[in-house]
């Protein structure tokens, strides 16, 4: 890989430009990191990447060997082990199950079903599984 | 692994402390001028007396163990709830009665058996109960905090 660098102190925003011929991870990882300021993640839709901003997502969900990414309008696809990304996400993000993080300040509020489970509702009405000892991860989150 | 490493050491901690504390209330109430670790009948099975103590605060561990390592049972997200109940239950029971045997809790008879059955599943119930009003208790708190914002 070619890589230019333009050291200059009057730039008034940083910025870096990557020409790839596809996606990977490592490239993936390189963009990670230099997205921790940014507050976004760049995820796949359909074969075009975009950033996504991580405050507009609400459910991280682990669906075959990517991550499904909703957010009140659109779903996004992130190619990570789920365990990596969490790593990454900011703190409103808690895991609610396996396999799945919850913006948490995008919850509009937990039911106990008959059967002992707990849903939690989010503001997109989509409904997600929370398990019982995950909780008290919540809770700590809203300062209860 | 770790954390079912922590919750087995916290279960022989947890298991030791309550069979001394217990085994100690049972002394006075029963005004002993020397302490039993459980039922005199059970420290005559020992030459000595510390014998009689070192049995009894391995088989308190081990059911701290058993109570501890059971609840580990709940965290299986893929079963239903009834399904963890009746597996927690029975692993409760099958792995308690004995150890609460060896310990001298109760003579082996049927008559002891039963009431020894029927007392543990009454608890085992009753904890069930507690242990959902508080998580239903938890939820309402959590909703009315995300209701204010």
């Amino acid at each position: 890989m070619k890589v230019d660098l333009h050291i200059d102190s009057k730039l008034d925003v940083e910025r870096a430009d990557f020409w790839l011929r596809q996606m990977t991870t490592r490239m993936t990882a390189i963009i990670a990191q230099l997205n921790q300021e940014q507050e976004a993640l760049w995820c796949y839709q359909d074969d075009q990447v975009k950033p996504v901003a991580y405050r507009d997502i609400i459910v991280l969900r682990t669906v075959g060997s990517q991550i499904q990414i909703t957010t009140a309008d659109n779903r996004y696809y992130y190619s990570a082990r789920m365990a990596k990304l969490a790593a990454q996400l900011p703190a409103q993000f808690i895991e609610s199950a396996r396999g799945t993080m919850i913006n948490y300040q995008k919850i509009d509020h937990l039911e106990l079903l008959g059967n002992g489970k707990i849903d939690v509702l989010m503001v997109n009405q989509e409904r997600v599984q929370m398990a019982r000892r995950k909780i008290k991860n919540l809770k700590e989150k809203l300062g209860l | 692994m770790k954390r079912i490493v922590k919750k087995a050491v916290y279960g022989v901690q947890t298991g030791v402390v309550l069979g001394l504390v217990i085994s100690l209330i049972f002394n006075y109430l029963a005004g002993a001028k020397r302490y039993y670790p459980s039922s005199p009948q059970f420290s005559t099975r020992f030459a000595t007396s510390l014998d009689a103590v070192l049995v009894s605060v391995i088989l308190w561990a081990v059911m701290g163990l058993v109570f501890s390592l059971g609840a580990v049972i709940f965290g299986v997200e893929d079963w239903s709830l009834f399904k963890r109940t009746v597996v927690n239950f029975f692993i409760y029971y099958l792995g308690f009665t004995p150890l609460a045997i060896l310990a001298g809790w109760f003579p082996v008879t049927p008559a002891y058996l039963i009431s020894f059955t029927v007392i543990f599943m009454i608890i085992y119930v009753l904890m069930w109960v507690i242990n959902v009003a508080i998580v239903r208790h938890q939820i309402d708190k959590i909703n009315r905090r995300l209701k204010r914002g």
